[in-house]
């Protein structure tokens, strides 16, 4: 399978000039098309960084990134094509969506951007697949809950149909049982239209839950991409007593 | 784990709550938040778990006497060894918190205050409270209470403002001053929810650990139940305002409300790689 994605000695900084400090160092990276790979690490590795990066929001980067077969250029946006098949969540629903815009209008923008001709449809059709009603449309994101609003983020980023879509804590900021229907509403999107998922969290359960692959974060540095049988040795484990977890309902 | 077998002394129960119910005005009349909880706590820890909105912080304000002006709180029973809280005077209030009950936040960077240092509101309680002590004592306590909780009392912490502070580390600066009283009754809100996982199970150990060793009573407030189930005796599961169940942790597994299951199970994990989570009918949450 082709590489969807790849980095090499990938150098990141949060501004201009070879004095500024690294963020991430010497990224190496490889995501083949259609899995879900897994980014972990602790607060302030870098891992959020490195996404910025790949999804065209952070320019002062050096090395060799391929995104989609396409070089990309440290320094220059994303363009083309890119700009719709690579998509992200971030991890605060609230601060991603346009606080005196309704969900209606946020996701028919991008369409009528990109020259549809029912946007309105479209985005009813975007809600109702992360399991949202159409009457969301009239609403403001404050009168949704943490829940809702996540799943609104998902399908804007969702609406221009991405080969990729990039995942920045997308659980982090919601309760247990909210995360488990966000969880679902992502392995259904990947059972039902393979889309390559890269997904950022510090929560190890949520990275052995989802992906198929993962590797490890700390201080700057990339560690090597596990496979799954790897990946899920070196996960911590959470004991629970009188209960084996994933026990069936 | 931890016993809360009935004291053997006659003291009445540390905390005895009935049919407590908190409202707000809303038009003409009063909108119940919270609706007739009732529990006991006496002794170890206990986990009150459910979803945002599910009244579990509105319970525990009541607890601590801090809920806004507007509400209104009602109960059959609410005591502390026997000392009716109902009628406490707003005096009362500021003693009970500063010598019998503790709380911790959420969030360090929100609960803590921004322009006092660390030594400075780590020692507050004893200022206010424990009128008695010279400043040398004091300083003694406070360097005490920080490195029972972990942390290195040297200059540059206790001088440290709460910006300089790691979310980890905050969290014990909190800890450290709502213990430094030495409550009877620890209330711990969320406090692990803003942490990375990897400092979770630190904090919580370190209250546990804590609470073992000052024989100190501690709730702890939770929408994530398999973790807090680990630590806690008794676990205490609220829905929309009502207290759905009162259960021991290890018959969580056996637990018959449906809610309580669906908190149970829908914790995700390298096990359950590729299957869908429980969650509730989806339908509830439109």
């Amino acid at each position: 399978m082709s590489d969807i994605l790849s980095l090499r000695n990938v150098t990141i900084r949060h501004r201009a000039g070879a004095h500024a400090p690294q963020a991430v160092s010497g990224a190496d990276l490889r995501i083949a098309n259609g899995e879900i790979f897994g980014l972990l690490g602790p607060s302030g590795c870098g891992k959020s960084t490195l996404l910025r990066v790949v999804a065209g929001l952070n320019r002062f980067w050096s090395g060799e990134m391929r995104l989609l077969s396409q070089p990309v250029k440290p320094g220059s946006p994303l363009r083309g094509v890119l700009r719709q098949q690579v998509q992200m969540v971030f991890q605060d629903p609230y601060a991603s969506l346009h606080p005196r815009h309704t969900i209606g209008r946020a996701l028919a923008e991008p369409l009528r951007r990109l020259g549809e001709r029912h946007p309105v449809e479209q985005a009813a059709a975007a809600l109702s697949r992360v399991g949202l009603l159409p009457a969301l449309l009239e609403r403001y994101p404050h009168q949704l809950s943490g829940g809702q609003r996540q799943r609104v983020a998902i399908a804007r980023a969702l609406l221009t149909q991405p080969k990729l879509l990039l995942l920045d804590e997308p659980t982090s900021a919601l309760d247990k049982s909210v995360q488990a229907g966000i969880l679902n509403v992502l392995s259904r999107l990947r059972a039902e239209t393979g889309t390559t998922l890269l997904l950022v969290s510090h929560d190890a359960d949520v990275i052995g839950h989802l992906c198929d692959r993962a590797a490890w974060m700390n201080e700057g540095r990339l560690g090597p991409a596990l496979d799954r049988a790897a990946m899920v040795a070196a996960l911590p484990h959470r004991h629970v007593a009188g209960m084996e977890p994933g026990e069936k309902t | 784990m931890n016993d809360f077998a009935p004291s053997e002394n006659r003291l009445p129960p540390l905390l005895e709550v009935q049919h407590l119910s908190v409202s707000v005005a809303r038009g003409a009349g009063w909108q119940p938040l919270v609706r007739d909880v009732g529990f006991r706590l006496d002794g170890g820890l206990s986990a009150l778990v459910g979803e945002s909105g599910s009244g579990k912080s509105m319970t525990a304000r009541a607890l601590l006497g801090l809920t806004s002006p507007g509400c209104r709180i009602d109960a059959a029973t609410l005591s502390l060894r026997g000392q009716e809280l109902r009628t406490a005077s707003p005096a009362q209030w500021a003693r009970l918190r500063g010598c019998h009950l503790g709380l911790v936040q959420q969030d360090p960077r929100y609960a803590l205050n921004p322009v006092r240092s660390v030594s400075w509101q780590v020692e507050e309680g004893l200022r206010l409270h424990q009128r008695g002590l010279g400043r040398a004592e004091r300083r003694e306590r406070v360097a005490a209470i920080l490195s029972a909780v972990g942390l290195d009392p040297v200059r540059r912490l206790l001088d440290a403002y709460p910006h300089e502070l790691s979310g980890g580390m905050g969290q014990r600066v909190m800890l450290a001053a709502s213990l430094i009283c030495e409550p009877e009754l620890l209330i711990a809100d969320e406090p692990t929810s803003a942490l990375d996982a990897s400092l979770r199970d630190q904090i919580l150990d370190l209250i546990a650990r804590l609470a073992a060793e000052r024989r100190m009573t501690v709730l702890v407030i939770s929408h994530d139940l398999p973790l807090v189930a680990r630590y806690c005796g008794q676990v205490l599961v609220m829905r929309n305002g009502e207290l759905l169940e009162t259960l021991p942790a290890d018959r969580l597994a056996e637990a018959t409300h449906p809610y309580t299951r669906m908190l149970w199970r829908c914790q995700p994990s390298a096990a359950t790689y590729g299957q869908m989570l429980p969650v509730m009918d989806e339908g509830e949450w439109q």
